[in-house]
């Protein structure tokens, strides 16, 4: 999975409110360099933000495994495994429930 | 009962009137699902009754785990030729309160399965995963056939080999 492109919450509305406290410096220099870009003091965080997200997102979609669990989950893939019975019944009951699987495309 | 075919959530399904007791799974559904499903975090799929109204769903994303490849060697199973291995996190599955316990949840998690198969077909993946809140849900997972990682977490995979 891709992570978002920052440019789609640039596009979303400012829908929502966010406070937080930080450092007068801080604040004194965001606000001088958002405008030596042009930009508003919102429009750069929520720029800076995007980009910061963006990236955390796409690093929280991988799981971290002890060894531990990273040897059970080799086991677990390696091991001889067929559907069984139960699985059967219940892919018998989706068909019944849902039809049969919908071909990607038109999922 | 008549439900649909489980596809991905579109605006003309109805979901404010979903409940299945789970405050969280029903917020995600009435909130955020479709913003998180438009920046392509997870696709949202559901099944739905009556007037679009969605009577189930459940979340599907990528998922990639690190293994330690001197690791493999140790277990002879060296030869992966990558440092990950790719499977689908199953996120959120919501059942509404009008069609609980008549065996819809174990549909979806094999319809969850197969959809995964067939993604894996494409792109690849080995395993879908769950992060179950509670241990009920981990026993519950265990009857579906998923094998859990051990350790301190609740997480569990199921190969999808196992899938029919």
């Amino acid at each position: 999975m891709s992570p978002p492109p920052r440019s789609i919450y640039q596009s979303l509305p400012a829908d929502d409110r966010q406070e937080f406290r930080l450092p007068g410096l801080l604040k004194e220099h965001l606000t001088r360099v958002s405008l030596q870009l042009g930009q508003s003091v919102t429009e750069y965080i929520t720029l800076a933000l995007a980009e910061r997200v963006t990236r955390d997102l796409a690093a929280s979609i991988e799981w971290t495994l002890s060894v531990d669990e990273q040897v059970a989950l080799m086991k677990i893939l390696t091991a001889p495994v067929e559907p069984s019975e139960r699985a059967r019944a219940a892919a018998a009951s989706a068909d019944v429930l849902f039809g049969p699987l919908v071909p990607r495309a038109a999922r | 009962m008549v439900l649909s075919p489980v596809v991905t959530l579109e605006p003309a399904h109805q979901v404010q009137a979903f409940e299945s007791g789970d405050p969280e799974i029903d917020e995600f559904l009435q909130r955020r699902a479709a913003g998180e499903q438009g920046l392509g975090l997870s696709q949202v799929y559901v099944t739905a009754g009556d007037a679009q109204q969605v009577l189930g769903y459940f979340t599907l994303s990528p998922i990639a785990v690190r293994v330690d490849a001197s690791l493999l060697e140790r277990l002879a199973v060296g030869g992966v030729p990558y440092p990950q291995i790719g499977g689908f996190l199953l996120g959120r599955l919501g059942v509404d309160r009008s069609i609980q316990r008549r065996g819809i949840g174990e549909a979806l998690v094999m319809r969850a399965a197969q959809i995964a198969k067939a993604e894996a077909a494409v792109v690849g993946g080995a395993f879908l995963a769950v992060d179950p809140k509670t241990d009920a849900l981990v026993k519950w997972y265990l009857k579906q056939d998923f094998r859990s990682l051990g350790g301190k977490t609740r997480r569990m995979v199921l190969p999808l080999r196992a899938v029919p």
